[in-house]
């Protein structure tokens, strides 16, 4: 599956040239991966790593010796690399080739990048910029092809198509599902879909992310915002234990869209429908703050709360209810306050698996944490009924709920009844929950998009989620009101960042955790002990970063333009957000 | 764009094949290696059954073939050839291309709009007539054509359209439409071989050999039917093939190589050099595949389709030597969507042969199955580019590969394939029946090394057709060897008789339309592969269309580049652009509202997209266009001074026989 894997294996390498530069390629890599690999920018719109080669676009033309007659450009997507070969990327020929395949593709473009959703992050945008000419002689009638919606996730724009078919391809080769084609021949090519059938395939958002024009764009987040006033936050989707790698994109603290970010030993450049539009759970009804059933402020409810735990004997029993949406850091936290006390787990139910011609996985199971609860837990399986007979049998002081599955976890009717039993109830939950009625304390928990932690995937790689959201007023991070808990109660000195909080759990688990940091799991994850995935966080990313729209470039906000991704490519290839 | 893509509330309806239709879509499947190459097959079956190609038969084809409806959606969208949900009964189509509007295909065209009382793409309201404007049809002799129901009507006249018309709108079953119009092919008698000149010593005299030339290529085909199998054989048919046969395929390959046969059609490429290509079973095992390229489109030529008509038999012979030359046990005819009556004789010619057992599992009895299929294309002149014939043959929209991979290594289902022309392969059972010395004598020499630096010449062996078409006297096809000079050919009272009304040439294309055009100062150039390249331009696939000093050279380039722009298959940036755009810059100079900046936007266009095109035809618009406009500046700047629109492609002649 993963391109870093193969290199490893692979023990010879090529010697080239680009622009005179020595370059070592790998056997079998075409000239634009050799040079993207080497941190040098060969423009490009339909070539993908993920796809079959289609050599359309022609913006790639180099020169290249052993390719070929001599004076002829080749296109660097669809060349081999040979020992000695010399390549051409800059000269005045190429820079010419460069600027008649950017002047042909925009002469039928509609150039309305004021009103278009891709501006600020388009590569016929930058490559214009950086390779094209300033006029063009074209004063002609432009082509009018359609617009219209392909599917409930992608609207298409065909004035602006470049008919690179990467969609096509993606459509074909990865999602399997075939429902786009080329229609028509010559100028009035476009991308469509049969009629009366629509691009409904589980992944067919990538097909935004992978269109390098404003030609295919996301309905969901289509007119919101402009790109470049986004602000970007590496993450951790947490729709399924796939645990794809995201951009959480926010604008003025709501989360506007995700977008796949690249990851070979997780998801590729891809994400699937469902996992792009999970972050509108974290916009539905949310829990607020209580104390005795009446709103309160998150200070009133913590002192409230310290009180609680204050007031607890030293043996009395703690009984803790989680989910497997918590973080790594909210479940060893849950472990640590129970003591040896009753504790039961609630999950997402299982939906559909789905496997892409690629490999490409989504998980069954909706959790995004599971493996992390097997892993603190010693077990995943800790169904409520210990915890609902200890309440039965009135042996717990306290109960702490923590249900942070959007929407709430579904406890048994019987649960929350024996749930009254208990002297003291605090819970933090994410929506409404049915355990805040009678609680002493109710605090809001955060949604995914909102937390500090992590994760550890279904194949034991574990992977870091970021706060995309400032937290608001009305809430304090779960990790926070647990800590609090725990220093109350005298299990901790004092409160640590949810970092501190997994260097503790790390040292407590080593069996679990090895010798994982929020450091080495950076932005690719790394791979616990007798995980399925091996993949070292340093081959988890390639030289190709997932498409335009989510390359974290091009945003004011963000340390790395665009440009100098494209040219320092792989040393550009980066974070957007600190990384611990 | 000719193809109309449905509208999105478009009502699906649900389509069904009957028993015996599947069974014959499961038949014609079973004659490739893959399902999805029998989708063109399967859309012309759902043509047949339901009248035309609509989204209830690309439907019900795309389940049976195991296809996604968008592919084969987009499959039907590439292809002109197929029956749209809103055409008429009669489908007319008129060639427009420049051989055909040089003999007033434009005038014609005007009588058809107003006979019918529709513009191209309308079908009358009585739903019974849809007119096309069309290309090339490969009849550039016989123009004007047209084409009705996918057979051509030659020599049309403003009195027999009308005829037709109103005969079939009296009763639309009141002829057989079957075969179409016919006219006897144009024809050289050859001089007499008695009256013998002497000559010095080593030299040749081409113009006597010319005339003296008896037909090689064309002798059966002027019956005005197909060569039977009998005929074929009493006529010295299949002996070739029997020397070829008893010698293994490498020695066949380098019989070949020997002959010095250049490909026929376009490229000039050595035949025996590219079986060479294939590699051997030990470094790429699996089947080969001979793929016979009869997908003439290149407007002014018009040889393949009258071979095919005339002699298929003689084309059976060579595909039974090339097969053995490399190894294929499948080789596919890829015909051409418009041939509709030569697929029929090439498919009834079929039988015969398996019925002879020229093909089948024992051909001609040397112990190996050969099987033989025609495969007909749908409306794409890019399918003759060898790769999107080898994509198109597969089942997809015409798009060209990249090469590398080269067809002899990677072609048709990833299997080593040669693709021949038909006139290519036409020239095997004649090399092996006539020997080496024979084949080697026709034509020009063969240059070393010295003779010619740096690498020496292939000369241009054996026999030759030439297309002739425009304004000559008697344009038609002319079996002689290279080395006759184009105004031999134009000129000679044997050949095409001189230009129409004793006018005077202003400009030749000598080897169909995408090439360099040559003015009335160079047609001493003796037609062979290396003197026509280095006059600057190219033989081609032999098409030579003669422009005579009425022709608007503006016009004329304005309907070539119409040409291009509409058969650019998309897939590169700059034809697919470049394409359209230059066209329109040139439709406006030919309107009056050109601008002496066009003239270097144009060449700025071909410099940009020539060379960097996955296939040529970047190169067939761009050519033409520098060339025409370098050698007939001074026409093109007249009508841009003069802000005066151009008067047709050669307003004098239109009208007139």
């Amino acid at each position: 599956m993963s391109d870093a894997a193969s290199e490893v294996e692979a023990k010879t390498t090529i010697s080239i040239t680009i622009d005179g530069d020595a370059v070592e390629a790998q056997p079998g890599d075409n000239v634009l991966q050799a040079a993207m690999k080497a941190g040098k920018m060969i423009p490009h719109y339909c070539w993908h790593p993920g796809l079959s080669v289609a050599g359309n676009c022609r913006m790639c033309l180099v020169f290249a010796t052993k390719a070929g007659p001599p004076n002829k450009p080749v296109i660097a997507c669809n060349t081999q690399v040979v020992e000695g070969m010399e390549v051409e990327t800059k000269s005045d020929r190429v820079k010419a080739a460069q600027e008649g395949v950017m002047e042909f593709l925009l002469i039928n473009h509609p150039l309305d990048c004021p009103v278009c959703d891709q501006a600020g992050e388009c590569d016929l945008q930058q490559f214009s910029y950086d390779y094209g000419r300033e006029t063009s002689p074209f004063v002609e009638e432009k082509t009018q092809r359609p617009r219209k919606d392909l599917g409930p996730l992608v609207r298409f724009s065909g004035n602006r198509c470049i008919v690179c078919t990467r969609c096509v391809r993606f459509c074909d080769e990865v999602a399997g599902s075939s429902e786009l084609s080329v229609v028509n021949r010559g100028e009035m090519s476009w991308i469509d879909t049969f009629p009366g059938l629509e691009l409904d395939n589980p992944l067919s958002g990538c097909t935004v992310d992978l269109c390098p024009v404003g030609a295919l764009l996301d309905r969901d987040s289509i007119h919101t915002t402009r790109p470049w006033l986004l602000r970007s936050t590496n993450s951790v989707c947490g729709g399924c234990a796939t645990g794809c790698n995201v951009n959480v994109d926010t604008f003025q603290d709501e989360v506007k869209r995700l977008t796949p970010r690249e990851n070979q030993a997780v998801n590729r450049w891809w994400m699937c429908d469902e996992g792009r539009l999970s972050y509108r759970e974290a916009h539905e009804a949310r829990s607020g703050v209580a104390i005795d059933g009446q709103e309160a402020t998150v200070l009133a409810a913590l002192e409230r709360a310290r009180a609680i735990l204050g007031d607890l004997d030293g043996g009395a029993t703690v009984a803790v209810l989680g989910t497997g949406f918590a973080t790594n850091e909210e479940l060893y936290l849950l472990r640590h306050l129970s003591s040896d006390g009753p504790v039961g787990l609630a999950y997402r139910a299982d939906g559909p698996t789905w496997t892409g011609k690629d490999g490409f996985t989504i998980s069954a199971d909706k959790n995004p944490n599971r493996e992390g609860a097997r892993r603190v837990f010693g077990s995943s399986d800790l169904a409520p009924d210990d915890v609902q007979s200890e309440l039965t049998a009135g042996n717990v002081a306290l109960l702490i709920v923590h249900d942070a599955i959007p929407g709430g976890a579904e406890w048994s009717p019987e649960l929350v009844t024996a749930a009254a039993k208990a002297k003291h109830r605090i819970v933090i939950s994410h929506s409404p929950s049915p355990f805040a009625s009678g609680a002493d304390v109710v605090f809001g928990g955060l949604h995914w998009t909102e937390k500090d932690g992590s994760f550890v995937n279904g194949k034991g790689r574990l992977q870091r989620v970021r706060a995309a959201l400032t937290e608001s007023g009305a809430r304090v991070s779960d990790v926070e009101v647990l800590q609090e808990l725990a220093v109350a109660r005298g299990l901790a000195p004092r409160v640590l960042s949810a970092a501190g909080v997994f260097r503790k759990l790390a040292t407590a688990s080593p069996s679990s955790f090895g010798d994982a940091t929020y450091q080495r799991a950076g932005d690719a994850g790394v791979p616990l002990p007798g995980a399925e995935d091996t993949v070292a966080p340093e081959d988890a990313h390639s030289f190709y970063p997932a498409g335009p729209k989510s390359r974290g470039h091009n945003r004011a906000n963000d340390e790395q333009v665009r440009g100098s991704v494209h040219r320092k490519s792989a040393a550009g290839y980066g974070t957007t957000r600190g990384d611990v | 764009m000719a193809t109309a893509l449905p509208t999105a509330d478009a009502e699906v309806i649900e389509r069904e094949f009957s028993a015996d239709v599947v069974n014959e879509l499961e038949q014609i499947c079973s004659r490739y290696p893959e399902r999805r190459a029998a989708l063109l097959p399967a859309l012309r079956l759902a043509e047949r059954e339901f009248g035309k190609v609509d989204l209830g038969g690309m439907q019900l084809v795309a389940k049976h073939l195991g296809l996604s409806p968008a592919y084969v959606l987009g499959t039907v969208t590439f292809y002109t050839h197929f029956r749209r949900e809103t055409d008429g009964t009669f489908v007319i189509e008129l060639c427009r291309t420049l051989p055909c509007a040089l003999r007033g295909a434009d005038d014609f065209a005007k009588h058809v709009e107003q006979k019918l009382g529709i513009q191209p793409g309308e079908t009358t309201e009585d739903g019974l007539f849809t007119y096309k404007r069309a290309e090339c049809m490969a009849a550039c002799d016989k123009a004007p054509l047209v084409q009705i129901n996918g057979y051509n009507h030659e020599l049309m006249t403003p009195e027999v359209f009308d005829q037709i018309v109103d005969t079939l709108r009296d009763d639309p079953e009141a002829f057989d439409l079957k075969g179409g119009r016919k006219t006897p092919l144009a024809w050289h008698e050859p001089a007499d071989r008695s009256a013998t000149r002497t000559l010095p010593e080593g030299e040749k005299d081409y113009e006597y050999e010319c005339l003296t030339h008896e037909p090689l290529l064309l002798r059966r085909c002027l019956k005005g039917r197909y060569t039977t199998y009998d005929e074929y054989v009493k006529d010295g048919g299949y002996k070739g093939v029997k020397q070829a046969l008893n010698m293994s395929p490498a020695d066949v390959i380098d019989f070949v190589k020997k002959s010095r046969l250049r490909g026929r059609g376009g490229a000039g490429f050595g035949c025996g050099m590219k079986w060479g290509f294939v590699p051997s079973v030990d470094q790429k095992p699996g089947p080969r595949y001979l793929v016979v390229n009869a997908d003439e489109s290149e407007p002014g030529t018009f040889k393949d389709g009258k071979l095919m008509e005339g002699d298929p038999h003689l084309l059976f012979e060579g595909i039974v030597i090339a097969s053995h030359a490399i190894g294929a046990n499948d080789a596919y005819i890829y015909i051409r969507g418009e041939m509709t009556y030569g697929a029929e004789v090439l498919n009834a010619a079929l039988e015969e042969a398996y019925k002879n057992n020229v093909f089948g599992p024992n051909a001609l009895g040397f112990g190996k199955r050969l099987d033989c299929t025609v495969h007909r294309g749908a409306g794409a002149y890019i399918c003759g580019e060898e790769t999107a014939l080898l994509s198109s043959l597969e089942g997809g929209r015409g798009y060209p590969r990249l090469k590398p991979p080269y067809p002899a290594i990677e072609g048709a289902w990833r299997q080593p394939t040669i693709v021949n022309n038909v006139e290519t392969i036409c020239n095997l059972p004649l090399m092996f029946d006539k020997g080496l010395d024979w084949y080697n004598s026709l034509g020009t020499p063969a240059q070393s090394a010295e003779e010619a630096p740096p690498r020496g010449r292939m000369g241009s062996a054996g026999p030759k057709i030439w297309c002739v078409s425009g304004h000559v006297v008697r344009p038609g096809l002319y079996d002689v060897p290279f080395g006759i000079t184009i105004r031999q050919l134009l000129h000679d009272e044997r050949f095409c008789g001189g230009i129409r009304d004793g006018r005077k040439v202003k400009g030749v294309v000598p080897g169909g339309s995408s090439f360099q055009v040559l003015t009335a100062d160079e047609l001493d150039v003796p037609l062979c592969y290396d003197a026509v390249a280095d006059a600057g331009s190219s033989i081609g696939s032999a098409g030579i269309i003669v422009m005579d000093e009425t022709t608007c050279m503006v016009n004329a380039l304005l309907n070539v580049l119409r040409f291009y722009d509409h058969e650019s298959c998309g897939q590169c940036t700059p034809c697919r652009e470049g394409s359209g755009w230059m066209t329109r810059i040139v439709w406006r100079i030919a309107h009056g509202l050109g601008t002496m900046e066009d003239l270097d936007t144009i060449d700025q266009i071909a410099n940009q997209a020539c060379g960097r095109t996955i296939c040529v035809l970047a190169e067939a618009f761009s050519w033409p266009a520098q060339s025409y406009i370098k050698k007939f500046r001074h026409e093109f700047e007249a009508l841009i001074k003069e802000s005066r629109p151009s008067p047709g492609v050669c307003a004098p002649m239109l009208g007139g026989k």
